[in-house]
């Protein structure tokens, strides 16, 4: 492959991956049933990807802070 | 582009003082060791060894927490996430997302010093030059940093798209537009930074967690899951007939206990090829982003108590973060239950982990060696019967890693039982300090170089059948049902009106 055209790939996939990450992602939210679930783990500041119970800030069993 | 595509190679050469395996899991046990020793220096003036109670407000923060972060959260300007939250604009909405001012450029770059030298010292071990190892960790951490800052913006966290998924994005687009350069190849070390981060997990994967619900927890959780898990594989095995045994244990794995990090430890387990963890994961995340927002409305039209509906969706739902985001849509008492469900079903990883190993150990990996060894044997009737491995070829062919992350988890089990303060110990100083922020790193830089490794191609043969979306639907399906007969049998017909901490509620 030119070595341009890798350049060119680079940058497409770029376009690509922030068009998902920025444009797609956040279109999702405009639905009632995500737009509520936004919210809520916006007030109760839920990390809702926490891939494990320690991730989470609170947790029954954990330290009082 | 790619060297090969194995999560973990079981025949690789060994080429410095220990094998990969035994690299993490001694390297992860001292780091572990160094957490707990290092934590003294932080301890609360009050402490009191095997007290009963710590007093009300007692913190134990670790010396080195302000220097192990990742990053905040952040809505509109990046920066709230790599330098301060004090950019949030004061007509911002989100801006009930931060509370008090905190910097967070100490936080990456000590994670980045603490990281490479960690990383040196597994690279030094396998026999990597360190003149060649620096230089090529940084734009590999400069990615892991891309990802996180990716993942803590405000929308993206809502949907539960964690950094593993950005991580593996901009590993491939690298790797299949202008490829992974050779002066990066160094520090391309996915399977040491995938078992470092597990034997790090192993610190919070604590046993004790299981008595906090009791019997019923037990049954919803370790009753149902293995159940789940055995019969999704089976199903794949015999019924869709998957081409790859370890792609369907993944998927298996990562549906029925939850999600990414069960995924991430039987990959390591079972050394599964890097596209099909990452599939695994990517199937994972989409179904749980859409779980999460449907089963809660769903709980409500079947009009379920709050513990049953807390109780099935901790059963259910894969990643932890979601489950927490689904319960506290139906009402405190089902973000308690559910959470205390996922945290028992997720100290099976390591069971999972060492029964999976275990197998493949056994049965999978010699009965694929004497289908290669005497060519293609695809009717099991016709196959001559093979002998059981010996002691020193199960050993030789188990993956010794796990043996780092089962003594990290039973020392830190340990730990916590036996105090208030061991308890504050722990959790507070050393899992809130050091080991969460270096177990996620490990796994972002993990995944990194996965995507670095990967060709998309690779992806195209099992997107092409539709097998491993079906695999996910059905087991599923039957985790639904399953969950919520024995959470519904468990919570409403044997114990009607329980209390949601009925063992005391501190693992």
């Amino acid at each position: 492959m030119k070595s341009s055209a890798k350049w060119w790939r680079l940058m497409g996939g770029a376009v690509l991956l922030y068009g998902f990450w920025g444009y797609a992602c956040p279109w999702l939210l405009r639905f009632p049933f995500f737009a509520a679930h936004r919210e809520l783990v916006r007030e109760e500041k839920i990390s809702a990807g926490a891939i494990f119970y320690t991730d989470l800030e609170k947790y029954p069993g954990k330290p009082p802070r | 582009m790619q060297e090969s595509n194995t999560a973990l190679e079981p025949k690789r050469p060994k080429v410095g003082w220990l094998s990969e395996d035994w690299t993490a899991a001694v390297l992860g046990f001292v780091c572990f060791l160094l957490a707990l020793a290092t934590a003294w220096y932080s301890a609360p003036a009050d402490f009191k060894w095997r007290a009963d109670e710590a007093p009300k407000g007692t913190k134990w923060t670790h010396v080195l927490k302000p220097y192990l972060g990742s990053g905040g959260a952040w809505s509109h300007d990046p920066r709230q996430c790599l330098w301060s939250n004090q950019f949030e604009p004061a007509a911002n909405p989100s801006a009930a997302i931060t509370t008090k001012a905190e910097t967070y450029w100490p936080g990456l770059i000590g994670a980045a010093a603490m990281l490479s030298v960690f990383s040196a010292i597994g690279a030094a071990l396998r026999g990597e030059r360190m003149t060649k190892f620096f230089p090529a960790f940084c734009p590999i951490f400069l990615l892991a940093v891309l990802a996180m800052v990716m993942a803590k913006q405000e929308s993206i966290r809502a949907l539960g798209l964690e950094y593993v998924l950005w991580a593996v994005l901009l590993g491939l687009l690298i790797s299949n537009s202008i490829g992974t350069p050779t002066s990066w190849r160094p520090a391309v070390m996915a399977e040491l930074y995938i078992k470092l981060g597990l034997v790090m997990l192993g610190a919070e994967v604590l046993f004790g967690t299981l008595v906090v619900y009791g019997v019923r927890g037990i049954f919803v959780a370790w009753v149902v899951t293995p159940i789940v898990l055995i019969s999704t594989y089976l199903f794949g095995q015999y019924v869709l007939k998957m081409s790859s045994r370890t792609l369907n244990i993944v998927i298996s794995a990562d549906m029925s206990v939850c999600g990414v990090s069960a995924a991430i430890a039987t990959a390591a387990a079972c050394r599964a090829k890097r596209d099909e963890l990452s599939l695994a994961i990517g199937l994972s995340l989409a179904f749980t982003m859409v779980m999460m927002v449907v089963l809660p409305q769903i709980c409500s039209w079947l009009d379920l108590s709050p513990i049953v509906a807390g109780a099935w969706i901790g059963g259910t739902i894969d990643s932890t973060g979601a489950v927490a985001a689904a319960g506290t849509m139906v009402g405190e008492q089902a973000r308690e239950a559910a959470v205390m469900i996922k945290m028992i079903q997720n100290t099976l990883i390591g069971v999972i982990a060492l029964a999976v190993a275990t197998y493949w150990a056994t049965v999978v990996e010699p009965q694929a060696e004497s289908e290669s060894d005497g060519g293609n044997v695809p009717n099991k009737s016709n196959a001559a019967p093979r002998n059981s491995p010996g002691l020193s070829e199960i050993w030789r062919r188990f993956p010794k890693f796990i043996l780092g992350f089962l003594a990290v988890s039973l020392v830190a089990s340990w730990i916590v039982e036996q105090g208030a303060f061991e308890n504050l110990w722990l959790k507070d100083a050393v899992q809130g300090g050091v080991t969460v922020s270096l177990r996620n790193w490990l796994f972002c830089l993990g995944f990194v170089c996965i995507g670095l490794d990967s060709n998309l191609r690779s992806f195209l043969p099992h997107l092409r059948t539709g097998k491993p979306v079906v695999l996910y639907v059905v087991g599923q399906s039957l985790n639904l049902v399953l969950t919520l007969a024995m959470a519904y049998l468990m919570f409403e017909v044997l114990a009607p009106n329980p209390e949601v901490m009925d063992a005391g509620g501190s693992p």
